[in-house]
């Protein structure tokens, strides 16, 4: 019997040794790779990559590439995302920017993401099944989709043009079109799609439908080739149209179709190209097509240039690097609008990396990086940080404040009761104690005191700027007529220390605009502790004056942890206390607009909030763009008394982040 | 031998039961064939009461058990099952049901998990090939070849007629009901009759969850499993007759399905609305004969149908209503001759028929006419035994459009065995085989590539076996074999620049060494025994295609360098078994490229069993996947966390 516990105790061994290798499942996060080329000129910032990856797999994946260093970065969208449940999705076919956004187009998790432009942070998602194309139009986008209504005949299905709200990101309208459409453009305020009819196998359709935006209904269907699937609008209104063919008898072609007399386009040219994607630049129509030949079982590659005014191929030796020739499944094509270099994706065997290259305007091989499964899309974008920004660390975890890393009130009559000092306390433990009161919701309250008392704290992760959204709230005890305004201030950890000893930007309130001409910039007080006592203090402005005591609260009033002289400095509001009793005491606090901690009620979660957005210089009160902040600092902004109420003092209840 | 009588106590009747004597079941007579061509290289086989105790549902669930062997398994009840054999890819595998093949020329893989555990009575692992010197051609044709025995009836002195009632519920609305009954005719004839129902919804939750680096959940995710829901009906009846130099067997086989086809869970698509129903039906036969002493014939033959209908109504897809129906014919005649008692010499010709048609676009009908003729001669010489054999397979298509390919192949296989000591064994073969393209890699819509050459496999395994006695812990036996494998024009579906359109080439080689290791212990007291199978596999089966390519020597996907099981199981006064079963599959890849995105954690699961026997009833209540991990084996494809099941038999 013993002999049989041994045995089982070994496999019990055996079993536990085994059990330690499965790991908690980790967010994936981006490599690097170093293109060593930097883009000279340029007003172009960043290029996104969108890998369609394969069906079933999941690995639609998202690259930017940062052209103010050259660094090639793979598959950013889980980091910026991590709460994002399985990712990006499985097949993205389209990319497109508009405005700030990012819309990306996945096909079959049928949904169409939508994204910060500047940092590919998640905006929303529009529901859109099997959705192929996104094109824009008036704050509108209008997506293809292969979902429509069942016709009677078979199980053959029609498809959709969604229209959807920008802003909103909710869809407004849809119009039936043809089979399966792909590509759109528009004209003025009609929309043209390719109905590629890539269900109806072996017919294929041979239409593009015409929809009036304005009605949003399909006012025709144009006949072009078999199997259409790009379109393109050049600068003399032509529009160009691609067709696949059927991959056996049909060839692919390219029409061009003129609008006539009467407005309506119809086919004036058609050209034996075999085109996959095609880009307009200037005048020039750059093209790249794979061919794949059934009876010999092999594919061919097919680069070029066309004149749209001549609609003849233009002679060039620009796709005659060696590198071209290697790449094994060409699968997109990107040019530089001005300086003319150019990318071309290579998707290779479909089921690992592919590749992108990159090409001077001359021609020549510049550098090649591998992106994510089938790089097909890819997009030059301004003003973009995607590269910049630090693998943010976004959880599900508390949205409230995670810590307090400085308690510095100034003097007043909740000092060392709110948190309580008690003898032997320092700068540290009195942190301590307001992350006690503070952390967590703990609902506790701390004051700042009066003038320039402050408080800095930090979440659990940083806090992302939302566009469009405020992005944190701080909570205080103001009631109505009892406003004690505080300033909100932000850093960036940029020195990546984790300790809040940055550059500090100032939330820009209300009063800036409302009292302009009583602002008090860069000001500053010193206060000296005379023993339970009025505390005197001093400005920069060379006055002076007294926290007065009260008979409510009599400890001492001035920070006893902290060195005395006390200075102090920011940015002082206009007093906005006054006595509204002709004979006696009757003081009234009156509330700001907005951008102040303790000004308003903590219901009026709006009047609580913040953006980052309205981060400007703390002097020179110049804007300052941040995608995302790591402290806060909430200071006492005013500096008044107002008799038995004593010195206004702004308190803070607490923190959390909003929209993140 | 306590679990063998466990089982044959079923089988023979329970007056035997009160009995403590050790029971041997009774040969049956194809048995007694093989054991005069003995064969050279012993395989491995589960029978008997060893695979009673796995309690597996279907074939995928018992294959886990041998070394060398991955099972694909898409998750459920109603999932795909296949098995990949030494990284050699499935259909290098052929599947064996009673003796000859279970086929599917369509994509040549066969769906393990409808081929219920039932009425099987063992399962034999051979790699390279069985070296039974007594067999047909096709059973020389394969890679490695997994072999299916239905239950052989066997009766007491006096009886009769057996029954046997089994009805088992569980997790995610199973249940399955089935009936097997034996009955003698006449002192020579036996019959069987086995019907089984299985229905189950096929719902489980599973979770998907991730963290960030800091420890903070970055998302985690419970949902339900759906479209995972399984009917089917199975109906097999068995005839067989034996005299004093001949055996017969004739078999009638029906399996009915209608099930949801779960598909991939990625962002935000939780379920989907595939369906698929399939309608087998097939008859085989077998006839043996020895003629004198030295010379014996065996003549075989089979008709098959397999219908498949595909559905997919969900309007976010494209929408396909499709029936494929499959014809085979078979027929295969061996013979052998022993002109010494040492050496023996046989000759088999198969000749196998296959047909596909379909209702999809632009689809035409294509058919198979495949002829393989074998020779093969086997020695032994005291402790040495040796088997050499030659296939040759011609195979030829007829496409209505294309022109199809004609294939001209040879393939030799040597075995040797050597039984250096008393318990020690060493043996080695050396194998070449090859896969024909599937209809659809030839003929697909679209992606097919008539030009495609077969796929070949080179093998080259060593091994040594040990069986012993140790006085306290009872008899065991530890087999090791280490093995080279070389797979040269592998068929891959190949980009043709176009999206998601594909072609097929010969474009892949893969170098395989792999090492499996099978350790057994079995103990029997009066009042208690115990027994321990513990089975351990490192593969390396590296990408040699090219090395431009990004992941050239990177392992192929889902290939584990490490796996394993481990089986215990002690019983008590012989009426309580519990069994545990540990099974790990180490860190995979999902896609060629060895890199982060495509990796794939462990998973281990523990499954515990618990059996109380009592006269004529048994009850089984098992606890799968205990500890419930969540787990993906293909990615992509939640399998199911904690389950449970519960049955109870009832013999008559």
């Amino acid at each position: 019997m013993t002999r049989l516990f041994h045995l089982c105790g070994l496999c019990l061994l055996c079993c536990s040794l085994l059990t330690a290798c499965r790991d908690d499942e980790y967010v994936v996060y981006s490599d690097q790779q170093q293109t060593g080329a930097v883009s000279a000129d340029d007003s172009y910032t960043g290029l996104y990559l969108l890998n369609e990856g394969n069906m079933g797999s999941n690995h639609c994946t998202l690259d930017y590439l940062d052209l103010t260093s050259g660094t090639y970065h793979r598959n950013i969208y889980a980091e910026r995302n991590p709460s994002s449940v399985k990712e990006l999705g499985d097949v993205g076919n389209d990319m497109q920017a508009y405005g700030s956004q990012l819309w990306i187009v996945v096909n079959c998790s049928n949904k169409v993401e939508v994204c910060r432009l500047t940092d590919a942070a998640r905006l929303g998602q529009i529901d859109i099944p099997n959705c192929r194309y996104v094109t824009f139009s008036g704050g509108y986008a209008y997506v293809s989709s292969f979902v429509g209504p069942v016709s009677l005949t078979g199980h053959a299905q029609l498809g959709r043009i969604y229209q959807v709200d920008t802003l909103s990101l909710q869809v407004v309208d849809s119009v039936t079109v043809g089979y399966q459409p792909e590509e759109m453009a528009i004209i003025g305020t009609q929309l043209y799609v390719a109905n590629s009819g890539g269900y109806l196998l072996p017919q294929y359709s041979r239409t593009v439908s015409q929809v009036d935006l304005t009605s949003f209904t399909q006012v025709r269907q144009l006949s072009v080739g078999t199997n259409p699937h790009r379109l393109e609008v050049d600068r003399h209104g032509q529009l160009w149209v691609s067709t696949r063919g059927n991959y056996r008898d049909i060839p692919p072609a390219l029409f061009c179709l003129q609008a006539d007399a009467s407005g309506i386009y119809t086919v004036v040219d058609s050209l034996p190209l075999a085109v996959s994607d095609m880009q307009l630049v200037g005048d020039t129509l750059w093209y790249y097509g794979a061919v794949w030949n059934d009876l010999t079982q092999t594919s061919t590659a097919d680069y070029g240039w066309l004149d749209v005014r001549t609609h003849r191929q233009i002679e060039t030796t620009l796709f005659d690097a060696a590198e071209i020739a290697g790449i094994e499944t060409p699968y997109g094509l990107l040019v530089h609008p001005t300086s003319h270099d150019f990318y071309l994706m290579d998707a290779r065997n479909y089921v690992s990396s592919g590749q992108l290259l990159h090409f001077q305007s001359d021609g020549t091989f510049d550098w090649r990086v591998w992106t994510g499964d089938i790089p097909s899309r890819a997009l030059l974008v301004r003003g973009s940080a995607a590269g910049a920004v630090p693998a943010v660390s976004d959880t599900v975890t508390s949205p409230y404040i995670a810590a307090v890393d400085e308690y510095v009130p100034a003097p007043g009559q909740f000092v060392n009761v709110l948190p309580r000092y008690t003898q032997g306390d320092d700068a540290a433990t009195m942190a301590a104690r307001c992350t006690e009161a503070l952390a967590d919701n703990a609902q506790g309250v701390v004051t700042l005191g009066s003038f320039g008392g402050y408080i800095t704290f930090h979440f659990a992760r940083p806090i992302r700027n939302v566009a469009g959204s405020a992005d944190f709230a701080v909570w205080g005890n103001a009631m109505a007529g009892s406003s004690e305004p505080g300033i909100v201030q932000v850093s960036v950890d940029a020195n990546g220390n984790g300790l809040p000893d940055d550059e500090w930007y100032e939330l820009s309130g209300s009063a800036d605009a409302d009292s302009a001409a009583l602002m008090r910039y860069g000001y500053s007080i010193t206060y000296s502790m005379d023993s339970l006592h009025d505390v005197p203090w001093q400005d920069c402005l060379g006055q002076t004056g007294t926290v007065p005591r009260n008979s409510f609260h009599q400890q001492e009033y001035f920070p006893l942890w902290l060195p005395s002289p006390l200075t102090l400095s920011g940015t002082l509001l206009p007093p906005n206390g006054y006595n509204a009793s002709a004979t006696g005491q009757h003081w009234i606090l009156q509330s700001l607009r907005y951008g102040y901690v303790d000004n308003l009620p903590n219901a009026d979660t709006a009047g609580s909030s913040f953006d980052l957005d309205w981060a400007v210089h703390p002097t020179l009160r110049t804007p300052v763009h941040l995608s995302h902040a790591d402290f806060v600092r909430v200071y006492c902004a005013q500096r008044q008394s107002c008799g038995w109420l004593g010195e206004t003092s702004t308190e803070i209840s607490g923190a959390e982040l909003l929209n993140q | 031998m306590l679990f063998t009588f466990l089982t044959d106590a079923l089988l023979i009747g329970s007056s035997i039961l009160s009995d403590t004597c050790d029971v041997r079941p009774l040969n049956e007579v194809e048995v007694v064939q093989e054991q005069r061509f003995r064969e050279v290289l012993s395989g491995r086989r589960l029978e008997g009461a060893d695979l009673e105790r796995l309690s597996a549902l279907s074939v995928a669930d018992v294959l886990h058990q041998f070394a060398g062997i991955q099972v694909r398994d898409y998750g459920g009840i109603g999932g795909i099952k296949t098995i990949n054999v030494r990284s050699m890819g499935s259909q290098h595998t052929g599947i064996c049901y009673d003796g000859t093949e279970l086929g599917n020329a369509q994509n040549g893989q066969i769906d393990l998990g409808q081929l219920s555990m039932d009425n099987i009575e063992s399962v034999q692992f051979c790699p390279g090939q069985r070296s039974a010197i007594f067999q047909s051609a096709s059973d020389f044709a394969h890679a490695s070849t997994v072999y299916l025995r239905t239950r052989t009836p066997h009766f007491a002195l006096g009886q009769r007629r057996h029954l046997r009632f089994r009805a088992q519920g569980g997790s995610s609305a199973l249940l399955r009901l089935s009936a097997l009954w034996q009955q003698r005719l006449g002192s020579r004839h036996t019959l069987s009759l086995h019907v089984e129902g299985l229905s189950a919804d096929g719902r489980y939750p599973f979770r998907y969850r991730r963290l960030n680096y800091d420890g903070s959940v970055a998302y985690d995710t419970t949902a339900t499993r759906r479209n995972g829901d399984v009917q089917s009906l199975l109906a097999e009846v068995n005839v067989t007759g034996s005299h004093a130099d001949a055996f017969w067997r004739l078999k009638g086989y029906t399996y009915h399905s209608n099930r949801g086809i779960p598909g991939a869970i990625v962002n935000n698509v939780w379920r989907r609305g595939e369906r698929q129903s399939d309608h087998n039906t097939f008859f085989q036969g077998q006839w043996q004969r020895d003629l004198g002493p030295t010379y014996s014939m065996r003549v075989q033959g089979k008709l098959a149908c397999y219908g498949t209908h595909y559905v997919n109504r969900d309007t976010t897809q494209y929408m396909t209503d499709v029936c494929y129906t499959q014809l085979e014919g078979y027929c295969s005649t061996s013979h052998v001759w022993s002109p010494l008692p040492w050496w023996s010499f046989s000759l088999s010709y198969d000749y196998r028929y296959n047909r596909l048609e379909s209702d999809a676009p632009l689809f035409d009908t294509v058919h198979r006419h495949q002829h393989l003729l074998s020779a093969a001669t086997a020695a032994s010489w005291g402790a040495f035994r040796a088997q050499f054999s030659l296939l040759q397979t011609w195979s030829r298509d007829h496409h209505p459009l294309r022109s199809a390919p004609l294939y001209d192949r040879r393939t030799p296989a040597l075995m040797l065995h050597w039984q250096a000591l008393d318990g020690l064994s060493i043996q080695a073969f050396a194998k070449r085989s090859f896969r024909l393209p599937t209809f659809n890699d030839l003929y697909y819509t679209d992606l097919g590539n008539a030009l495609l050459r077969p796929e070949t496999a080179d093998q080259y395994n060593i091994g040594a076996r040990y069986a012993g006695q140790w006085q306290s812990l009872g008899r065991w036996s530890l087999q090791c074999d280490l093995y080279h494998n070389a797979v040269r024009d592998k068929i891959i579906a190949y980009p043709k620049g176009q999206q998601f359109r594909w072609t097929m080439l010969n474009l892949g080689r893969v170098s395989i060494n792999g090492a499996d290791l099978q350790l057994d212990l079995h103990r029997d007291l009066p009042r208690w025994g115990y027994s321990l199978s513990a089975q351990y596999t490192y593969q390396q089966a590296i990408d040699v295609t090219s090395a431009a390519d990004s992941y050239y020597r990177d392992q192929i996907p889902y290939i584990p360098h490490h796996s394993g099981t481990l089986t215990v199981t002690g019983s008590y006064l012989r009426r309580w078994i519990l069994t545990y079963i540990f099974t790990y599959v180490g860190e995979r890849y999902s896609q060629q490229e060895n890199i982060s995105y495509n990796h794939l954690q462990p998973w281990y699961t523990s499954d515990v069993h618990l059996q109380y026997e009592q006269g004529r009833y048994r009850v089984l209540a098992e606890v799968l996947n205990a500890l419930d991990q969540q787990y993906d084996v293909i990615a992509n494809y939640p399998m199911p966390g904690r389950n449970f099941r519960l049955s109870i038999c009832i013999h008559i």
